[in-house]
């Protein structure tokens, strides 16, 4: 027993922010999605009300692709857009009982921001690992052209992760997590490209 | 909903986002450029030693992208440390805190500066210890271990408390797999000396020692198991003048037993310098006392 904490309905700086952590990790969990493919699996987040799941390219590359919701509803999925260059793609498939992700601006976002990353790593479905933004860059390959926004955290992102969620502190949609080589970081597409890719398959 | 924890994430952001001025990057080596922290008003930047590769040609990137032409000033490999400077270069001096100081679990962040725009990592103080010598014999004020995250580059960068204080500067050299930082008052005292000589000085003696076991009864009556046995003595050195002798076995300087060689190094600080220091030496089966006036190397 810890004699100081007598009143318990009094809550200290960080029991508040573990519990915001927490109830941010609860929200996003009811638009996460575990998306199996013939190449393993990998995690994908429900994008509308129409049966739109985004997920990476490399996890949806090779069908048949079946989707499963972390309250256990599942449905078979095609893909219905991708763009491989950014490891982005939509796939459709009419789960029950699931959520549209709440969309943000990864614009916005400045080194030292918290981000939460959510996702299905070593098999344990609904992981969360939270880190900072270590930076904001804008790429470019060595012709000067310009390369699919980033965005690089202090956070573990292993392969199940690929495909899922990226939130800010707000829990809103910043980045689909993808895979990187090199030093430990978490690298996520920003939403913004995902945005494109849906503008450009589905605007008419 | 998440109000605190968006308050929180600004915070950080904030925090880094006052710091970044201060945050340089270091281009002196042929591979990935490194950071550096703007040390004084007039244009001095203080890296890490081992991302100085070359004196010449060196470039500071600041803030707004720009790249200016910096000065070697000099560095002491022991602690890791070398200062730069841009003539005619003006920063926002940073202002360093060692109180309060920082305990095991406080929030710290790591910036660093390997590209165009500022670079942050979070983590928690580790590890907080009394002084300690580094591999290379360097005297560092405290112990100071975190467990933030030293990406490629990150190394010459201040570590930063949650509120913006800056505690010290981010090395990955001085111990292989941990992220350690060098403390304010290190810092201060190391960039004074490489300010006024280019270099950290030392006391010089002119000796080569090996440790060695004392006799039984010598060991039991000094109360140390072991001495110091002058392997060379170099002519014309301080030791020399004092008529030291290889065979000379040194037991202690003053009032400070000498049992290992790090003993001896830790004792010839730049304040040696010009003093003259009695040696207690072990020659023929008697202890006797030699004078000796410490060089300067």
């Amino acid at each position: 027993m810890i004699a100081s904490r007598m009143h318990v309905d009094e809550e200290s700086l960080l029991e508040g922010l573990n519990k915001d952590l927490a109830n941010l990790s609860e929200r996003v969990r009811s638009s996460l999605v575990l998306v199996q493919s013939r190449n393993g699996n990998g995690a994908g987040l429900v994008w509308d009300d129409s049966g739109l799941v985004l997920t990476s390219a490399h996890v949806a590359r090779r069908g048949p692709l079946k989707l499963t919701s972390l309250s256990g509803n599942s449905a078979s999925a095609t893909i219905v857009g991708s763009d491989e260059e950014a490891d982005l793609a939509l796939v459709r498939g009419n789960i029950a009982e699931v959520t549209p992700i709440e969309r943000g601006l990864s614009s916005r976002l400045r080194a030292g921001d918290w981000v939460v990353a959510l996702g299905h790593p070593w098999g344990v479905p609904g992981s969360a690992t939270a880190g900072i933004v270590i930076a904001v860059e804008p790429r470019r390959d060595e012709a000067g052209r310009r390369l699919p926004a980033v965005i690089v955290a202090d956070l573990h992102l292993r392969p199940g992760h690929s495909g899922g969620p990226l939130v800010d502190s707000r829990g809103l949609l910043v980045g689909v997590s993808t895979l990187a080589n090199g030093p430990d970081v978490g690298v996520a597409v920003a939403v913004q490209e995902a945005e494109a890719l849906y503008r450009q398959r589905f605007e008419t | 909903m998440a109000e605190r924890l968006e308050q929180f994430s600004d915070a950080i952001a904030d925090t880094v986002a006052a710091a970044a001025t201060s945050v340089l990057r270091v281009e002196a080596r042929s591979r990935l450029a490194a950071s550096g922290i703007a040390f004084s008003r007039d244009g001095v930047v203080l890296t890490a030693h081992h991302v100085v590769e070359h004196d010449e040609g060196i470039l500071v990137g600041i803030d707004k992208g720009e790249k200016l032409a910096a000065k070697f000033v000099g560095r002491d490999p022991a602690t890791d440390l070398a200062l730069l400077k841009v003539e005619g270069g003006s920063f926002p001096a940073v202002s360093w805190t060692s109180s309060p100081s920082p305990r095991v679990g406080h929030l710290v962040l790591a910036l660093g500066r390997p590209g165009a725009s500022i670079r942050a990592t979070l983590g928690i103080v580790s590890a907080v210890g009394e002084s300690w010598r580094t591999p290379m014999g360097g005297f560092v004020d405290h112990y100071l271990q975190s467990d933030v995250v030293m990406y490629p580059g990150f190394s010459g960068g201040p570590l930063v408390s949650a509120d913006g204080r800056f505690i010290g500067l981010n090395t990955s050299a001085l111990l292989q797999g941990a992220s350690l930082t060098i403390p304010a008052g290190t810092i201060q005292r190391v960039a004074k000396e490489l300010l006024a000589h280019g270099k950290v000085r030392r006391g010089y003696l002119g000796l080569t020692t090996q440790t060695v076991r004392l006799p039984g009864q010598m060991a039991e009556r000094l109360g140390q198991p072991t001495g110091l046995l002058i392997v060379s003595v170099q002519s014309k050195s301080p030791a020399d003048r004092a008529e030291l002798l290889l065979g000379d076995t040194l037991l202690g300087m003053g009032d400070h037993p000498l049992r290992h060689v790090d003993d001896l190094v830790a004792e010839l600080g730049s304040d040696r310098i010009n003093q003259e220091v009695a040696l207690s030496v072990l020659r023929g089966g008697e202890t006797r006392t030699v004078r000796v006036t410490v060089g300067e190397r």
